[in-house]
């Protein structure tokens, strides 16, 4: 069924390494620009277009790597974890130039190079790429949405994450207001996937929410990043704690993503289509 | 003293627990749970417009209060999460969260649906996004809350050669089910269901094809499978607080964040 001439897995190792590694060249290239350049001198300019550049042609060869795999699998490639870690790169990258595209952040690529490094590599040494077909429950208009949306918000948080480490252990400038959008977007588009799972679990369930294990945690990470706002309209706790509750918050998001796959209170979940 | 206050009410929701065993939710079905409903609404609608300056008012509208009503529910929750006890949702304690986490709702949305201007502040205009977040959360939430009690789920096994009339399965070429349908007769009519496709048999009550014969494989007859009747009635109201949230959320990526000092926590 799959032919010789189509994207598959065993082509990942290429498109992966060529994809990261334009991304690094990228973050090197922002890296290398200096702090005391002004933002409109020519060669901030240029240095900024070339890091742009460089990046975005990473995530051109990581949508070719996505698209191709659609298109021979023929489903969307977001079923198994290898292929959502697929797509969490891909979003880390893009968040990341999101981020450096709108705070100028020189060190933002470097770490969200590192973060869709860190998911490449497992893909490439463990990729649970196995059981190519689409189960009927997940046959549905809504799974495309739910997925995408939800590693979509996973790679913001994960950038507010850096963030916030980066606030606890440098204590350089406030990194808070930063850290406040992509949690604001973060938590909007945390707050499709959950309710869109929501609406999606009744039409196929019968229940909006049954305290499944998954639901569970996504319900425990979207309340930490609750907090986290409502902490910050106020002001009255310490840059220090807030940091401490933003890292607390991406734990619990592991936790939803992959982590409940391992807990043993929740081995009876429906959200288990590896195993 | 307020936190005392609320310390005593989670202690005798606790107390209640260990005397009595879980909340009696199907004891409060209909009317109960109505009844229950009009009498919390109207009462904490009365106390907002006679009772402002009251300690209670003031503590339910405080940074405190709102802090204790999310930091308690993920405490709740967070034990949910490692344990996997989904019997917790039905205990006294968390139907006393609940509560109090609408009640804080119910009260910031009174202060905070429209700006406070420094003249008048029946004047102010409405604020959109608060206004989807926290409604729609709140009726999401009360639906379920108060809703509960008239949810039922029934299985029901429908034989070939009495209510099941056709079935359909389909196989992948690993050999896992890619698709299955079924034809049942439901109240002398013949229905096909799917999965992600139920049908609606009457108002709050939907009938979904939930399993069917395991041991049937690759050409072989399917002899049974399973149906969940769902009634919900109050399902339209989670909807339509999911709906609003939806809008929201989308208000929330368009607009990041934004302060209106004048209105958050007078």
């Amino acid at each position: 069924m799959i032919g010789n001439d189509m994207i598959t897995w065993k082509l990942f190792i290429w498109f992966g390494l060529a994809s990261v590694g334009l991304s690094a060249a990228g973050a090197v290239a922002a890296l290398c620009a200096d702090d005391h350049w002004s933002a409109s001198s020519l060669r901030y300019r240029r240095r900024r277009t070339l890091a742009v550049s460089l990046t975005s042609a990473a995530l051109a060869v990581f949508a070719a790597f996505i698209i191709g795999l659609w298109i021979s699998l023929e489903r969307p490639p977001l079923r198994t974890m290898g292929e959502t870690r697929l797509w969490y790169s891909f979003f880390a990258i893009l968040a990341g130039l999101f981020t450096y595209l709108r705070w100028r952040y020189r060190w933002i690529l470097s770490f969200s190079t590192v973060l869709a490094t860190v998911f490449v590599i497992i893909n490439i040494l463990r990729p649970e790429i196995h059981d190519q077909s689409l189960m009927p429950a997940l046959q549905s208009p809504w799974f495309i949405p739910h997925v995408t949306v939800y590693m979509f918000s996973y790679s913001l948080l994960g950038c507010a994450f850096l963030l916030a480490l980066v606030g606890l252990f440098s204590g350089k400038g406030d990194v808070l207001p930063a850290a406040d959008t992509l949690v604001y977007v973060g938590t909007a588009f945390l707050t499709f996937g959950m309710l869109s799972g929501a609406l999606w679990a009744k039409q196929a369930w019968g229940h909006y929410w049954s305290w499944d294990p998954k639901e569970t945690w996504a319900l425990v990470t979207w309340l930490c990043y609750l907090l986290y706002i409502h902490l910050r309209l106020v002001g009255r706790v310490s840059r220090r704690g807030l940091c401490l509750l933003l890292i607390f918050a991406f734990l619990c998001l592991q936790m939803c993503w992959w982590g409940v796959n391992y807990l043993p209170a929740a081995q009876d979940s429906v959200h288990v289509y590896n195993r | 003293m307020p936190y005392i206050l609320l310390i005593i009410y989670l202690a005798a929701a606790l107390a209640l627990q260990l005397l009595t065993g879980s909340f009696p939710v199907s004891f409060m079905a209909f009317p109960l749970n109505l009844i229950f409903f009009v009498i919390w609404l109207a009462g904490m609608l009365w106390i907002w417009r006679a009772g402002r300056r009251s300690l209670f008012v003031r503590f339910i509208l405080s940074p405190g209060a709102t802090f204790t009503a999310i930091g308690l529910l993920l405490a709740a929750v967070l034990v949910m999460g490692f344990t996997g006890w989904r019997w917790v949702a039905s205990t006294w304690v968390f139907v006393a969260l609940m509560l109090y986490f609408q009640t804080v709702l119910l009260f910031v949305i009174l202060r905070g649906w429209r700006e406070a201007t420094a003249a008048d502040a029946r004047l102010g205009a409405v604020r959109w996004r608060f206004v989807f977040l926290h409604v729609g959360l709140l009726v999401a939430v009360a639906s379920a809350f108060w809703g509960a009690p008239d949810s039922e789920t029934q299985r029901v096994k429908a034989e070939r050669g009495n209510q099941l009339k056709e079935f359909v399965l389909e196989f992948s070429p690993e050999g896992a089910p890619s698709m299955f349908k079924a034809v049942v007769d439901i109240d002398g009519e013949d229905v096909e269901l799917k999965v992600n496709h139920p049908y609606k048999r009457r108002f709050g009550e939907d009938v979904y094809l939930l399993s069917y014969d395991a041991s049937a494989t690759v050409g072989e007859e399917v002899r049974y499978c399973v149906l969940q009747i769902v009634k919900e009635p109050w399902k339209y109201g989670a909807a339509a607080g999911i709906v609003m949230m939806l809008a929201g959320a989308l208000m929330l990526f368009v607009g990041g964040p934004r302060r209106n000092a004048s209105n958050d926590w007078e």
